[in-house]
């Protein structure tokens, strides 16, 4: 208990007021992260995490105070932008550079997009048997409008060999344990997603600069794959002529099985395969689960749907438990890589509890089940439908 | 920004937590051996009156505390769920990626021991393919006056 009050209390005393006897004390309420609306929920208060209700998440342009905030470190203190610089290194880059944050901002066109981030263990909550680690809900998603350059466009500066296969980032984070030598997080993607249009060195969120929790002053954004690839805090980027190596793109984090298993099946770490696209996915936002609603009366139900690398086709709703579906109305997405806003409407002619459930499918077909998918170790990649409980009275 | 300055404070502190807790080896393996639980005597600070832990009352909490806090929340451990194996492999995977510090076998057991009785695995009722909506997101039980929950309202559970 000593050992325990030793370490905390320089800690507390550092934090602003009202945030310290939350974040510590008994009881989980009332913790605040700053910046941040009061109804997101804390997972984890060291490292930070935290998720949006659904019911939140409303906006078709997620505002910073309602995204999720997923860290594995601790994000730098004493970020100054203006000495901020960027390496271009690795074992395949032609001329290995450095920019600084001014360069890039003024040499390179910017790009202004609306792209979905979502935590590769989003849902991780349902898996049974559970899967360890944060126990992510359904709130671990955001669509907030970025504004940066493209990662293409540097990675071309400096040249790309033809041996490239992979990038790999590194960020000014620090590993929880507080061992320098440790990286907190060093993910990466293929070539051909780097090289995409989308894929995007972001300075700017919604207009105004990143917050600190978020990444700044300079972040990867690798929309449709899970939000480790879109490392923040960015320092630099090796192109890379393996699939990079870095901390969390080996053993079984974001991978996997790479052939199915049953549930709570022991699967070696050479059978697991690293997490590209995420599934295709769904959240009704328009209304808040536990709702109690008049009979007979039309219910409007609105949210977004979105689909990794690929777009939505179709998104259906059901009142009766999967019974018989009705399709939405579904708009296009305003770039590649956003997610898409539906809207339908259910009536119910009879009291009782009720369920809406929400199910996306994909171009390719591909639609979300209503049981949770195939179980994994990590507890990843949990696209089951959307569920919202609504009391008819 | 404060989150990013908590966390460098947490940083300069590390290794002289690091040492109490090495320090607090020695009591705290005979208090979980059930000789005569009692609390450590390592002074407050003046001014502090939080405890700073949500952890479960029992025996091995105080071992928890000082081997699992110094890198991260007490809420990484408790909203999870595991068995004897389970919490081990996990200490263990600690040690090897995360630069969690050697236990003695004891202390280990301790810990184990704690965690599966307070955070073990749930019964046969939670094994299943898509759990109930959990019961924040749910509505009143009916539109007539309050009443306690009704037998009902157990069964979706």
């Amino acid at each position: 208990m000593g050992a325990v009050l030793g370490l905390n209390i320089p800690y507390a005393r550092n934090m602003p007021a009202g945030l310290i006897p939350a974040a510590l004390a008994d009881t989980p309420e009332g913790f605040r992260i700053p910046g941040k609306h009061e109804g997101l929920v804390v997972l984890n208060d060291r490292p930070l995490n935290a998720e949006t209700p659904a019911y939140l998440l409303n906006d078709d342009i997620t505002p910073n105070d309602r995204l999720f905030v997923r860290n594995n470190g601790f994000p730098p203190s004493n970020v100054d932008a203006s000495t901020w610089t960027l390496d271009i290194g690795g074992e395949s880059v032609r001329t290995a550079k450095r920019f600084t944050l001014e360069e890039l901002k003024s040499r390179f066109p910017k790009q202004t997009l609306q792209l979905q981030l979502e935590c590769g263990g989003n849902g991780r909550s349902e898996y049974r048997p559970r899967a360890r680690g944060n126990q992510w809900s359904t709130g671990a998603v955001g669509c907030p409008e970025w504004t940066g350059i493209r990662l293409r466009d540097v990675l071309e500066e400096c040249g790309v060999q033809d041996s490239a296969v992979y990038i790999g980032y590194q960020g000014a984070d620090r590993h929880a344990s507080g061992d320098p030598t440790k990286s907190a997080i060093s993910r990466g993607v293929p070539m051909a997603k780097a090289l995409e249009d989308e894929t995007l060195l972001a300075f700017s969120i919604n207009g105004g600069e990143i917050p600190a929790l978020h990444g700044a002053p300079l972040r990867l954004v690798c929309a449709g794959w899970p939000g480790s690839t879109s490392g923040k805090w960015l320092t630099r980027i090796d192109i890379r002529d393996r699939v990079h190596d870095g901390t969390k793109m080996t053993g079984k984090a974001y991978r996997v099985p790479c052939t199915p298993v049953a549930p709570g099946e022991a699967v070696d770490e050479s059978e697991m395969c690293i997490i590209e696209s995420m599934p295709v996915k769904s959240l009704i936002t328009s209304i808040r689960s536990g709702t109690v609603h008049p009979v007979n009366e039309p219910i409007r139900v609105g949210g977004h749907a979105w689909a990794g690398d690929l777009e939505v086709r179709q998104v259906e709703l059901s009142g009766d438990f999967g019974q018989t579906w009705s399709t939405c109305e579904l708009r296009e997405p305003p770039n590649r890589l956003a997610w898409q806003r539906f809207e339908g409407e259910l009536t119910f002619p009879v009291e009782g509890y009720y369920e809406i459930w929400a199910r996306a499918t994909d171009q390719a077909g591909r639609m979300q089940p209503m049981l949770v998918p195939g179980w994994n170790p990590k507890g990843y990649l949990n696209n089951a439908c959307h569920r919202v409980a609504v009391r008819v009275a | 920004m404060s989150i990013a300055q908590a966390g460098d404070d947490i940083l300069k502190i590390r290794w002289f937590v690091v040492g109490i807790c090495l320090l607090a080896y020695t009591p705290l393996a005979q208090t979980a051996e059930g000789e005569s639980p009692k609390p450590l005597t390592i002074a407050k600070e003046p001014g502090s009156n939080f405890d700073a832990s949500n952890f479960a009352a029992g025996q091995g909490r105080e071992l928890v505390i000082a081997n699992c806090t110094a890198c991260h929340s007490d809420k990484l451990v408790t909203q999870n769920r595991s068995d004897s194996q389970g919490w081990r492999e996990l200490i263990n995977w600690m040690q090897k990626k995360q630069g969690l510090w050697p236990l003695d076998p004891k202390t280990e057991d301790a810990i184990v021991e704690y965690l599966a009785t307070y955070y073990g695995r749930p019964q046969v009722a939670d094994d299943t393919r898509r759990p109930a909506l959990p019961e924040h997101l749910m509505p009143p039980i009916s539109s007539s006056p309050p009443t306690p929950p009704s037998p009902g309202r157990k069964i979706r559970d």
